[in-house]
């Protein structure tokens, strides 16, 4: 029989036991929290989401007193082509486009077929003898945007999609008059897809040349590090003025001199065809591409660590001579779209010319995009000017930052489990304001000299902030546990401890109840 | 002591009774199909445009395993690098992580070098091979950060980072020790079939990836795409749930298995394809053969839009640089 606990020894228990419980709720239970929540800073998701029907709205950029037409469009693919039209649309378009009309745009508010109570209605095509469009794709955004010129002569411009939408409405009406003198911009879709191919943004982007020669060839390092000088400044001019490189880019320029056997490599290319006809016809895109795998192309590190920097962008540009005694030298040139260009230089070819042909490579891989024309009788390439390509790029880096914190925002909401950092808060943050700025910036359409470009710098900057938002490397996601493992963790842990506690304090509870009675 | 029976008693039933709704809410986090189905139509209307065309194609290459008697899994790795190498992906667009350097191990009775065959015709290990990860680099958090880009930019070379984007088909390749919806790391930590799933779900809305497709060689493999919710993921396993996946043979000089069975019959698969080879991904899948891989290799291709059939090998495995040849112009 145990002996019964003196009084003493009764307080003392309870002290215990109750001591226990008060670090363990006190003090255990607080930490244990802390240190188990995952740290999630509110983001302004509300501000995201604003931003998003900002720009659906068009930037309070377009105008908004275009006659409105409300339609069911059942179909995937239609086109319209300028001039009459069929069906009841057809006739209500007709009603519309008058001689005198005042507003050459309109919009066709597309509404869901399958819940829409209007008939429907099946855009047709109709070929103008004068001016032949081709088919265009209407999807299934929730505005179709028709530009008719002036007096109902010229082909039609559809433009699906906002942005698109962005493009053809710059081009349509802007100082310019692109859309002016029977002439149109044929293929918005095409062109906004063309843009978007360019190179993307970067902090910096770094040219690096490099000249691989033959053994025997009679061009050697010095030939052309002899030239390069001068069109060193050449090419840093006109790398400087595409547009969608900002004043602190930086072009670095590096001249590599690897004397090795070129004869693989060509043979690679030619299969060893020692026919010249047959060669121009072996120069084909897939062995081009393979002659890159046999070079081992490695730009020279800066002194500064810029270059090994992954938040900058390298685009090589290769001047391949072959050997003099290769027979035979194809002379042939091409771009890779995001790494770089490659001029191998045939019996024809001469340095100044080569030189040249890489400040080409770099206009076509860096430079705004031409623009297809056409009317009835002729088609002609144009550029628009930097001014009007800033417009369209700010827009551009506007549509990239809402995506990227688009993103964010349904990540963060969905995943949990992932951390968000107060550095994470601070980006959005200053992308929305940025954002703000670069549309400040399109409305004044002021002061917008070809070297500032202000409205571009913070579109840039708005995009830039919501990449590195949402790549922060703090914002990770916490690994996933089962269920079955916590207990396994926790219970080893706790229940030698927990058990004896709730034992005492029920005890304590017990003793208690029996005094009381 | 009827006291403390009666308190462990009921901290035994609450632990019962907590366990059963913790399995309970893990299964309610499987999508049903109406809503997979539903999910997906959306974000590929989204995504409309992008073309996985062969020309921006990067591989993902890891072997997570550690210790001498892994070697086979080293070997599978550097056999599918050499592979994907042949068919044109260049080391820029690769990202290899080896967990161990089995070639320099002191056991290793041919120092330098790595067979995937007793006939040790081809050395994997030759001098032209870039690891980009190895050995204790080669991590749970590792995996995560690159395939994510949750990497500091400024410090992370361009080598080390899977510098994708919406046109990119990536291959990611997985081998080592595994179980029910998880994959060993060098022995000490795991990587489950969540984490994979919310990784490809987070590649997806920052517009990493056109198509992956993923391959897994361990056992119980198949169960680590079994979460897969984001779209465009075509995934390969070597076993199902409950299933080993064995090793093919052991070099006896080397004195370990060189290769593992799924890998080497992808691989003598792959020896017949080349940079124009019209092979496709269904040939590929058709021509695993449980009975010679003893185990069944499953595929999930509910997540993938194009259908087997129209899917080259070289989509994937191979690399053609989208090349524009220059028009002449006069100056």
């Amino acid at each position: 029989m145990l002996h019964p606990e003196s009084a003493e020894a009764v307080v003392l228990r309870r002290k215990v036991v109750l001591s226990f419980w008060a670090v363990f709720v006190i003090l255990g239970l607080p930490i244990w929290i802390h240190t188990t929540t995952i740290h999630r800073t509110p983001l302004p998701l509300s501000a995201v989401k604003g931003l998003e029907n900002e720009l659906k709205d068009g930037l309070g950029l377009r105008s908004d007193d275009s006659p409105r037409l409300r339609v069911a469009v059942g179909v995937k693919e239609s086109c319209l082509v300028g001039g009459t039209t069929t069906g009841e649309i057809g006739q209500e378009l007709d009603r519309l486009i008058r001689p005198d009309h005042t507003s050459p745009l309109f919009r066709l508010e597309l509404v869901n077929a399958r819940e829409s109570a209007l008939p429907r209605y099946t855009l047709d095509c109709i070929t103008s003898d004068r001016t032949p469009l081709p088919k265009t794709t209407i999807s299934e955004a929730d505005e179709i945007n028709l530009y008719i010129p002036a007096d109902n002569r010229g082909p039609v411009i559809i433009a699906n999609g906002l942005y698109d939408a962005f493009v053809a409405d710059f081009l349509f009406f802007n100082k310019h008059n692109l859309g002016s003198n029977n002439q149109a911009v044929s293929d918005t879709a095409g062109i906004a897809s063309t843009i978007d191919r360019g190179a993307t943004y970067a902090d910096a982007i770094h040219l690096s040349f490099t000249l691989l020669v033959g053994l025997d060839s009679s061009t050697s390092k010095r030939q052309v590090e002899a030239l390069s000088p001068t069109f060193q400044l050449e090419w840093r001019d006109h790398a400087e003025n595409v547009w969608n490189t900002l004043k602190s880019s930086e072009l670095n320029r590096y001249v590599t001199s690897i004397t090795f056997d070129t004869d693989i490599g060509l043979q690679h290319i030619t299969g060893g065809n020692s026919d010249r006809a047959g060669v121009e016809q072996d120069v084909s895109p897939e062995k081009l591409s393979s002659l890159l795998d046999t070079w081992d192309l490695q730009p020279i590190t800066l002194l500064t660590t810029s270059l090994n920097s992954s938040a900058s962008k390298v685009l090589q540009f290769v001047y391949f001579v072959p050997p003099d005694s290769a027979n035979p030298k194809p002379s042939v040139s091409f771009t890779i779209a995001n790494w770089g260009g490659v001029v191998i230089a045939g019996e024809s070819r001469d340095l100044a010319h080569t030189m040249r042909t890489f400040k080409r490579q770099i206009d076509k891989l860096l430079s705004p995009v031409s623009f297809t024309l056409v009317d009835a009788t002729k088609s002609r390439k144009v550029r628009p000017s930097r001014h009007e390509f800033a417009r369209i790029a700010t827009i551009m880096n506007l549509r990239g930052a809402v995506e990227t914190l688009s993103a964010l925002s349904r990540l963060v909401t969905s995943l949990q489990e992932m951390a968000v950092p107060s550095k994470v808060r601070e980006l959005v943050d200053n992308a929305v304001m940025e954002w703000h700025s670069a549309v400040a910036n399109l409305h004044a359409d002021g002061d917008y000299s070809a070297s500032e470009y202000r409205g571009l710098r913070h579109a840039a900057a708005a995009a830039q902030f919501a990449r590195q938002a949402v790549f922060d490397k703090d914002m990770m996601l916490n690994m996933f546990v089962p269920f079955e493992h916590k207990i396994a963790v926790y219970l080893p842990l706790l229940g030698p401890v927990i058990v004896p506690l709730i034992a005492g304090l029920r005890r304590i509870i017990v003793e208690s109840r029996r005094k009381e009675k | 002591m009827n006291e403390l029976l009666k308190v462990l008693s009921l901290a035994f039933a609450a632990c019962l009774a907590l366990s059963s709704v913790g399995v309970h809410a893990q299964q309610q986090m499987v999508l049903d199909n109406v809503t997979l189905n539903q999910f997906l139509s959306d974000q590929l209307a989204a995504r409309e445009g992008a073309t996985g065309n062969h020309a921006n194609n990067w591989a993902v290459l890891v072997s997570t395993s550690r210790f001498w008697f892994n070697y086979r899994h080293l070997a599978n790795v550097l056999s599918m690098y050499r592979t994907v190498k042949r068919l044109g992906i260049p080391d820029s667009q690769i990202i290899l992580m080896l967990a161990d350097d089995v070639a320099c191990n002191p056991r290793n009775a041919f120092p330098g070098t790595v067979y995937n065959n007793a006939d040790r015709a081809l050395d994997l290990y030759s001098n032209n091979i870039e690891v980009d990860y190895r050995g204790y680099e080669v991590t749970v958090d590792t995996l995560l950060r690159v395939l994510t880009d949750k990497v500091d930019p400024t410090t992370t070379p361009r080598s080390k980072r899977l510098l994708t984007d919406e046109n990119s088909n990536i291959f990611i390749y997985l081998t080592g020790h595994g179980g029910n919806e998880f994959l060993k790391f060098q022995d000490a930590e795991e990587v489950s079939a969540f984490d994979l799933a919310d990784a490809f779900a987070q590649m997806w809305e920052t517009k990493r990836y056109h198509e992956i497709l993923f391959m897994i060689d361990t056992c119980q493999a198949n169960t680590m795409y079994s979460k897969f919710y984001s779209p465009n993921v075509l995934a390969v396993g070597s076993s199902e749930l409950d299933e080993s996946s064995y090793s093919h043979h052991a070099d006896s000089d080397v004195g370990v298995a060189v290769i593992d069975r799924f890998t080497y019959y992808n691989l003598e698969f792959l020896e017949r394809v080349d940079k124009g080879s019209e092979l496709t991904m269904k040939d590929l899948i058709e021509s695993y053969d449980p009975v010679k891989i003893h185990s069944h290799a499953g595929v999930r291709t509910d997540l993938y839009k194009r259908n087997l059939s129209e899917v080259r090998i070289t989509d994937f495995f191979g690399n053609v640089q989208a090349v524009e040849i220059d028009e002449d112009d006069d100056d």
